[in-house]
This record gives structure tokens, C-alpha cells and sequence, in this order.
């Protein structure tokens, strides 16, 4: 479970979340819903521990433990899985070499090669994904839809329980977006927790959330069922008094 | 100075202070050479030479390639440095119609510097000049000088030259996937020094 209390967020000085409060229970799909830059991209970065942003108060729990005081690294093997908006290109390493290092890394022990590539060859049929993208240098030259893919096959192999998505929707059509929500649905199970970033419904058609928050002027101002999603796609941000003004892009 | 002839073969070079001439197509691999490498190559009308050299040891590079008619050389280069490495390399392009493609990528953990010299001669024709070098320095410096002498109007000349540090959102990406930071700095690292020769039959041998 993770615990969000009282979160106020700084980047160079300026507050992006205030007083934020979030509570998600093993096994739900919650929706973060908001117009743009209004500061969803920036809860992902907290959670993740990316240090250029600097929490100024409150207090993140997950499982019982403060997740504050983890680095990303930590908190990755605690099995908290990022799935960016725009997954950085590194050049040069396959997928293939970081994903057997972090299979590495979190177990202690050597992976068997012939194992892996059983697996991984696999994964790839099964999400059908071409498996020549395991020796392709991380996220280079791919498209967005590639891209997102290839954070799918990762995320199944290194096994997370706690998935952010953060507007996996962006730069993907619409039959993309359709396999691999099933696929992310396919993973999901009863203590594996989503947090979805959107401001679209359309992807929570095929992840349907237990709850619906939506965020303004760097907090919560409301929460509901997926009926809230539906209200928002069918009469706007606006309609629910949601501030318009950009404060982190 | 031992002297090469090279007529369309395909070898691994052992002798790191060598002369080598070179008629029809040619390919020569070089691999972690122990001491300093001194070529000098002579590129004959109609011929190719590709090297690819691939260098995890401080010693010295020194390179000078003359090139006639119609010829092609071109030189995949990495390393990863921890002393003093200085490597320098001259092309001169005496006849028409020669391609010069260089690219290199090195590691720089100690002090690494570079002098890249074309020399275009004057009159030549239909000639083009490629350098495309990037190194990293996560702990050490790099110094890259890279100088064209163009003597004649027709001729195509690109070079492209960085010295960056590794970025912090590749090392984030990494993390966050469960990788500690070192073994991430590795990865990048290695990316950069097997990246050039991916797809090609001397990624398995230096691998």
C-alpha cells in the first residue's frame, strides 16, 4: 500500500504539489486526471526519487516503510516500476545488457544467458513484439509506440508491484494503446497497485480505475469512481472548477 | 618499420609500427595493442581499407594515410583510457574522388588528447572529409583538435566533435530500473565503447 500525506514539492523554488494526499490499497487502479502542466509528470518524478525535485514536507509510506529516505534504486527493487512519458534513449545499450544487469543487481546472481533469452524470446511472442528489440540499443531510434513497448517488455521482466504510468496514452494510436493496456492488464493482479497520469479517458476504458482523483493548484479537489472520468471526457476540466493555469510543464 | 603490402584481405594486425600499402578492398582489425601504434598507409587508386581498432590500453596512436584517386579509408576507433593517451591522425587527400570517414568514441578516465589533421590538396576534386568523434569523460578529461586544411573549392568536409559527461537522466533511466550506480556508469560506458562496431563481425571478437 503507499500513503501519501500532506506533499508539498518544489522544483528550483518553485511549489508544484501542496498539501497533496494520495492513498492507493495493493491491487487498485487509481487515475491522477488534470489538464496539462498542471504538475501530474511531477508526483511520478517523487515517487521514482528523482532528486531534482525536493520535497519540502509531508510523507510517502509504501508498505510501511518511508519511502523518502530510499533512493531509486531502492525503491526499484522494492518493486516500484516507472513507465515515462518520454523513456530516455541510451545509445549503445541493449536492452538485452541492462535488463540481464538489473536482473543482476536485484538477485545477487549471475543470470543464465540461454535462460534469459528463453524467457525474454518469449515475452516478446507473447506481446508481440518483435525480438529483435531485445538487442536494440535502450529506446534508440524507436518511436513512441516502441518505446512504451519496450517498457512493457521490461516491466514484465523485472516484475513490479507498484506501476506509474505516466500518460503511457501520449504519441500512441489508438490500436497501440488498446494492445498494450491489455497487456499492462494481463500483468495486473490482486497485489499489484497502478497509478495512472492521463488526461484522457481513453486508456482507462481498458484499465478501469477503482478511484478517480483529479488535481488542481497542486492538490486533490476531487475524487470519485470512473464516472468521474466519464464526466471529465464528456464536459471538461472546466466544468469541475480545475485551474487552468501551467504550473510545472 | 615493418612493411605491409595489403591486396583484398581481411587481417588482424600484429605489428604495431608498420608501413602499408593497399590495392582493391581491404579490412584490418586491430585489437588492444600492447605498445604504440604507428601506422603509415598508403591508400593505391581504386582501393578501400576499413580499420577497426579497438584499444582498452594507455598507449599512443599515431596514424598518417595518404589517399590517391578513387579511394575509400575508414577508421572505427574506441578506447577506454585510464593514464595519458594521445593519438593522432593526418589524412592527406592528394588525388580526386577519395572518401575519409573517421569515427571515434572513447572513454576517458585519465587525460586523453586527440589531433585530427585532413589535408585536402589543391586543385583536387570530388574529395569528402568525415569525422564524427565523441568521447566521455566520466572521471578524466579529453582535449579533441580537430583541424581541416582545404586547398580547393570542391570538396565536402564534416566534422563533428563532443566531450560530454554521462547524462544524469541515462543514469536515472538505469536506476531505476534496480541498477546501482556503478554498474550503470559501466553500461553506458560500454555502450559507448562496443556501440561503434555493433552489427559488424568484430563486435563477438572484442565482446
Amino acid at each position: 500500500m503507499l500513503k501519501i500525506d500532506n506533499l508539498t514539492v518544489s522544483v528550483q523554488d518553485k511549489v508544484i504539489l501542496k498539501d497533496f494526499s494520495l492513498e492507493i490499497d495493493d491491487g487498485n487502479i487509481v487515475a491522477l486526471m488534470g489538464p496539462n502542466g498542471i504538475g501530474k509528470s511531477t508526483i511520478c518524478k517523487v515517487l521514482m526519487g528523482d532528486s531534482n525535485y525536493h520535497v519540502d514536507k509531508g510523507s510517502i509510506t509504501y508498505n510501511g516503510e518511508d519511502l523518502l529516505k530510499m533512493d531509486v534504486v531502492t525503491r526499484s527493487r522494492k518493486g516500484i516500476y516507472l513507465v515515462s512519458q518520454n523513456p530516455v534513449e541510451i545509445p549503445g545499450v541493449s536492452n538485452a545488457d541492462m535488463l540481464r544487469s538489473a536482473l543482476e543487481c536485484r538477485t545477487g546472481e549471475h543470470v543464465n544467458f540461454f535462460e534469459f533469452n528463453k524467457e525474454i524470446t518469449a515475452l516478446c511472442k507473447k506481446l508481440n513484439i518483435p525480438p529483435s528489440f531485445i538487442h536494440r540499443g535502450i529506446n534508440e531510434d524507436m518511436s513512441g509506440g516502441e518505446k512504451k513497448k519496450n517498457e512493457l517488455l521490461q516491466l514484465y521482466i523485472l516484475k513490479p508491484k507498484f506501476i506509474i504510468l505516466d500518460e503511457l496514452d501520449s504519441g500512441l494510436d489508438v490500436d497501440s494503446l488498446k494492445d498494450l493496456a491489455l497487456s499492462l492488464k494481463e500483468y495486473l493482479s490482486d497485489d499489484i497497485s497502478l497509478l495512472i497520469i492521463t488526461h484522457h479517458n481513453s486508456i482507462l476504458e481498458y484499465l478501469v480505475p477503482d478511484k478517480v482523483c483529479i488535481l488542481s493548484d497542486g492538490k486533490i479537489i476531487k475524487s470519485g469512481d470512473y464516472r468521474l472520468a466519464l464526466e471529465i471526457e464528456k464536459n471538461g476540466f472546466r466544468s469541475i472548477s480545475v485551474s487552468e493555469e501551467v504550473i510545472h510543464e | 618499420m615493418n612493411k605491409i603490402i595489403m591486396d583484398g584481405e581481411k587481417t588482424i594486425l600484429n605489428n604495431y609500427e608498420s608501413e602499408i600499402m593497399v590495392s582493391n578492398d581491404c579490412r584490418l582489425y586491430i585489437l588492444n595493442h600492447p605498445e604504440s601504434l604507428t601506422l603509415n598507409i598508403v591508400l593505391n587508386d581504386n582501393s578501400s581499407l576499413e580499420i577497426y581498432d579497438f584499444n582498452l590500453y594507455n598507449k599512443d596512436v599515431k596514424i598518417e594515410v595518404i589517399q590517391n584517386n578513387n579511394s575509400q579509408f575508414n577508421y572505427l576507433h574506441t578506447f577506454k583510457i585510464d593514464g595519458e593517451y594521445h593519438f593522432q591522425y593526418k589524412a592527406l587527400m592528394q588525388g580526386n574522388n577519395n572518401i575519409n570517414n573517421i569515427s571515434i568514441r572513447g572513454v576517458s578516465l585519465g587525460s586523453a588528447s586527440l589531433d585530427i589533421d585532413g589535408d585536402v590538396s589543391k586543385d583536387t576534386i570530388g574529395n569528402e572529409l568525415n569525422e564524427d568523434i565523441k568521447i566521455l569523460t566520466t572521471k578524466g578529461k579529453a582535449f579533441i583538435a580537430p583541424m581541416m586544411h582545404i586547398n580547393t573549392l570542391d570538396v565536402l568536409a564534416n566534422h563533428n566533435t563532443a566531450i560530454s559527461n554521462i547524462r544524469e537522466e541515462e543514469l536515472f533511466y538505469l536506476m531505476s530500473k534496480g541498477i546501482d550506480r556503478v554498474m550503470a556508469t559501466n553500461l553506458i560506458e560500454d555502450g559507448y565503447l562496443y556501440g561503434l562496431f555493433k552489427n559488424t563481425e568484430f563486435y563477438e571478437l572484442i565482446k
